[in-house]
């Protein structure tokens, strides 16, 4: 009678956890969100009833023409103030000149001397939508609300 | 004479003989081929994995945006959470994916307000509007207008996200 020498030793086989870690992997990747969606909150500068306090709150102006040209004003609640509007025009590219627009924003938001929350975008009739979030976006990088007003003819602005 | 099996003809595979992770004796030293590495195959497949799982977010609205729709980028946007979504493609209206004459906008609106009774549950109510961003804002009139009519006051601009 042969005796048979049993081992004692304890194997592992990977084969199965291979297998199994790439169907996970194959699933995960499927599912997987590659493209960040996001979104910007705008108020409608329309509608909305609000109890009038008699006061008019300070707020800025945002005109974007067809040309791309931007104008930024200020529009005093208390009628103190009157600023000049400030003006620039396209890059090069001949879209929205969105440095020139951070820099004239900021003149304009120093210049006013008051805490103005309340931004309101006039985008004309055919400027694209993604340069006028673009302009959105750089307002909320300021943490200021902005309200979008529907857009307008030429004539209008 | 028995046919050698399968497992006979090919005991020495480089795979078969580092497939099982044990504890090598001293007679199977020598080898006469080059067994291949999967322990650290593991450990990648491991990682990945665990990447994965904490990447894959479950947070946050799946909007639809089609082939032909090329959302506008922001670099300070906010997660997207549920609301109405509003399409706009071609001049032609999606509420929910449903086609809506522009006119009709502000009634569907309505509609959606009263049997929807998660966006009842938000305040304010709001919406998502989809677009292109090539398109002109235009097109967005008369859905500023509807959604006005209808009673919302805050609107959510469906963008990608940028990094800063």
């Amino acid at each position: 009678m042969s005796s048979q020498k049993k081992e004692l030793d304890f194997e592992i086989n990977l084969m199965p956890v291979l297998s199994i870690m790439s169907l996970c992997i194959c699933f995960l990747l499927t599912i997987a969100v590659w493209n960040r969606m996001g979104m910007i909150t705008v108020q409608q500068a329309i509608g909305d009833v609000l109890p009038s306090t008699g006061i008019n709150p300070d707020s800025i102006i945002i005109k974007v023409h067809k040309t791309r040209q931007v104008v930024i004003e200020f529009k005093d609640g208390k009628n103190e103030k009157d600023l000049a509007p400030l003006k620039f025009g396209a890059d090069t590219a001949g879209k929205i000149n969105i440095e020139l627009f951070k820099v004239n924003l900021a003149k304009m938001l120093s210049k006013s001397g008051r805490d103005v929350k309340t931004i309101l975008v006039m985008p004309e009739n055919s400027v694209p939508y993604g340069e006028t979030i673009k302009v959105m976006d750089v307002l909320k990088s300021q943490k200021l609300n902005v309200g979008l007003a529907p857009s307008v003819s030429e004539e209008v602005l | 004479m028995m046919q050698p099996t399968f497992l006979q003809v090919n005991q020495y595979s480089p795979l078969g003989s580092v497939q099982t992770l044990g504890p090598q004796s001293s007679a199977k030293a020598s080898k006469k081929m080059a067994g291949l590495m999967i322990t650290s195959l593991v450990d990648a497949f491991s990682i990945l994995v665990i990447y994965l799982l904490f990447g894959t977010s479950t947070n946050g609205q799946e909007i639809d945006a089609k082939i032909g729709v090329r959302l506008p980028t922001a670099t300070f946007s906010q997660l997207a959470d549920q609301s109405i979504t509003l399409k706009v493609k071609n001049h032609r209206y999606f509420i929910n994916e449903k086609s809506i004459n522009k006119n009709q906008i502000a009634d569907e609106l309505r509609r959606l307000t009263k049997t929807n009774s998660e966006v009842k549950l938000k305040t304010p109510p709001s919406i998502t509007i989809v677009a292109d961003q090539d398109q002109a804002i235009e097109d967005l009139n008369p859905i500023l207008l509807a959604a006005s009519e209808a009673g919302y006051s805050q609107l959510k601009m469906a963008v990608q996200h940028e990094g800063e």
